[in-house]
């Protein structure tokens, strides 16, 4: 073999992947031919080398990163695998879906004025937070109406949910299991000290309340709420109020922020006030975007110390030139970073709380869903109005006869003087008749 | 001897067997687990196909969750490391397509049979004249493996980085052994000849891949 083809096959005999006859031609071959022998030590030499570029270790907060995504996954893969695995499950949403446009198509139907009322489903309408408080003009209603087709398929499913043991609370459980799971990362500390040792993983969450609340008196409820805000270490961070002439509700809103670990008996203070109607809760995880940011400005930290450092040896114009820029560069990324620390700290230590405050009104309208409940009840009233309006319209005739019979009588008492005239003529003439007849 | 290894061996799969089930039923911690081995394998290959360490993060977020996700799928009829290889490259050939869709001519036929023109091999042209002079030679030599257009430098990770043999890379890429071969020799010349040009002007590097 030429030496070119002995070279060609230096690759996979480097990686032992040569077969038998390949590899031990080659081995023939570099033990006669010197240059061959120098071109494989060098080739051998030299992938070793990018070998030598070798794995570089994890991020450190790669696993935290990890369990993150992977409770985040189980929890949209349970919802799914849930359905699937119990068919009777899915055939009671197909029942939910077939009542929600059943109760669409009704409320659809009351909204033309076809609407006749229904009882039995107005119990568990009562309960539903559904009531609607009309302020302003009512302009506004068929909008509140249509807007509240919403709400209701939100109970509905609520409702087929409940004997699942999953309730309302459920987001609040995860939470817990979350922060308790980072009181235990911070408890076995250790293996994920950071490296500048100053702090351990604390889990970043950010938390948002959003409260509807009732209320008496609403001024006062909203004065309470702002001293709140300064009371638990926050703050008012916007608000609004509007009493329009002649309107009957107050209403308005007010959003505070308040020390993240003490939210909840600032709600408890809140639900003191009034009636909370409606309560959500969401939270936003920035753990991993906190730490990402926070190993990318000690990166850039070491290097401004670098650039410092070289900065002070530099010697040509050209250097420390190119080294400003530079420094310029790394320094405006440290300042964004730092911004970007202290605004997820903020966020994070205080928690929105979002109130809508509103007092009581006589316009409050309730939405109930109709349905086949209500549906002998409706035969029944149909039938019954329907012997009302024959009835009605009887008495309407005789109420008309009666209205007119003084006049039918005047009526007929001319008729019967004409007639009277009219015959007493005719006689008269008889009467002569005859006497002519007689001359 | 040779007994006492295929033991081993089949107890570690059996142990990556009984992982596998309890991480089906949603038991992360046994997933973390079955995963702990392959994570920084995953990590790096990410590093050195993509641009940055955020990327490579991501992608290897993204491919454990894929695993995770999947694993109902994962019938057992190859190796376990095969699949978690096969979606690592599969996830990296995405992203690359989708962060460079104006050259897309040269990462659609990563798993191609016929070989590109010579000149396709590498290219060089965003790497830095003076990167060489930096102290930090492993940056060199990234910047080399990072050079090689994707379908030759996946066969060059899998191997160099990832330690994997010649089967292994095949399984993964989804090309036949000889393409493996025939790919890593080119990769390798391309490589070499970049760097005997640089070392020319530069004493250093020549000492770093020791071809003086």
């Amino acid at each position: 073999m030429k030496c070119e083809d002995i070279r060609r096959h230096f690759s996979e005999y480097i990686d032992l992947e040569a077969p038998e006859e390949i590899a031990s031609a080659i081995e023939e071959h570099v033990a006669a031919c010197g240059e061959c022998r120098r071109e494989l030590e060098a080739f051998r030499k030299f992938n070793a080398a990018i070998a030598s570029v070798g794995e570089e270790e994890l991020p450190f907060d790669f696993a935290v990163t990890l369990q993150a995504n992977l409770e985040e996954e189980k929890k949209k893969g349970r919802s799914r695998s849930r359905s699937k695995s119990r068919p009777w499950l899915r055939a009671l949403a197909a029942c939910a879906c077939l009542m929600l446009v059943l109760g669409v198509f009704s409320l659809g139907s009351s909204l033309f004025g076809l609407s006749m009322g229904a009882s039995a489903a107005q119990d568990a309408a009562a309960s539903a937070p559904m009531a609607y408080a009309m302020n302003g003009s009512m302009k506004r209603m068929d909008m509140a109406v249509t807007e509240d087709a919403a709400p209701m398929e939100e109970y509905i499913i609520a409702e087929e949910e409940a004997p699942m043991g999953d309730n309302g609370f459920y987001d609040e459980a995860e939470v817990a299991e979350v922060e308790m799971e980072a009181d235990i990362d911070a408890a076995e500390g250790g293996s994920l000290k950071r490296s500048a040792g100053e702090s351990t993983v604390k889990r970043k969450i950010i938390k948002n309340y959003s409260l509807s609340l009732r209320v008496e008196d609403f001024d006062a409820a909203y004065k309470r709420i702002s001293e709140l805000a300064s009371e638990y270490g926050g703050y008012v961070v916007s608000g609004n109020t509007s009493d329009y002439e002649g309107s009957i509700v107050r209403d308005g809103w007010l959003s505070i922020r308040v020390d993240a670990e003490r939210a909840d008996e600032v709600i408890d203070h809140i639900a003191e006030l009034g009636t909370i109607e409606h309560n959500s809760f969401s939270s936003n995880d920035v753990t991993s975007d906190y730490y990402d940011t926070q190993t990318r400005l000690e990166q850039y930290r070491a290097q401004e110390e670098r650039l410092l450092e070289l900065y002070q040896r530099a010697e040509t114009i050209e250097d420390l030139i190119s080294l400003e820029s530079e420094m310029t560069r790394v320094i405006a990324e440290i300042e964004s970073m730092e911004g970007t620390l202290r605004y997820y700290d903020q966020l994070t230590t205080l928690s929105l709380i979002d109130v809508n405050l509103y007092t009581p009104s006589t316009y409050t309208q309730t939405v109930e869903p109709t349905g086949w409940a209500g549906f002998w009840e409706n035969v029944k009233s149909g039938f019954l109005r329907g012997i009302n309006n024959t009835l009605d319209s009887i008495a309407s005739i005789f109420i008309f006869f009666v209205r007119i019979l003084p006049t039918l009588i005047l009526l007929a008492a001319i008729a019967m003087l004409l007639l009277f005239f009219f015959r007493r003529g005719r006689r008269g003439r008889k009467e002569k008749l005859p006497k002519k007849e007689q001359e | 001897m040779k007994t006492k290894n295929t033991a081993a061996v089949s107890s570690q799969q059996f142990e990556e067997m009984e992982l596998i089930k309890k991480s089906r039923n949603g038991d992360t911690a046994a997933f973390s687990e079955l995963v702990a081995p392959y994570s920084k394998r995953i990590y790096n290959i990410g590093l050195k196909m993509l641009n940055n360490r955020e990327d490579a993060a991501d992608m290897a977020q993204d491919v454990l969750l894929k695993i995770f996700r999947n694993l109902n799928r994962f019938r057992g009829d190859a190796a376990f490391s095969t699949w978690v290889y096969r979606i690592s490259v599969n996830t990296c050939r995405d992203i690359l397509r989708s962060s460079y869709r104006q050259h897309e001519r040269l990462f659609t036929d990563f798993g191609e049979e016929n070989e590109q023109p010579e000149y396709e091999v590498a290219d060089y042209s965003a790497l830095p004249e003076q990167l060489y002079e930096d102290r930090e030679s492993n940056a060199y030599l990234l910047a080399l493996i990072r050079g090689l257009t994707p379908k030759y430098r996946i066969v060059m990770v899998l191997r160099e980085v990832s330690g994997l043999s010649y089967q292994e890379i095949a399984d993964a890429v989804n090309i036949s052994v000889g393409t493996v071969k025939s790919r890593l020799n080119r990769a390798r010349a391309a490589m070499r000849e970049k760097a005997l040009a640089d070392a020319e002007h530069n004493p250093q590097l020549a000492r770093l891949i020791n071809c003086q």
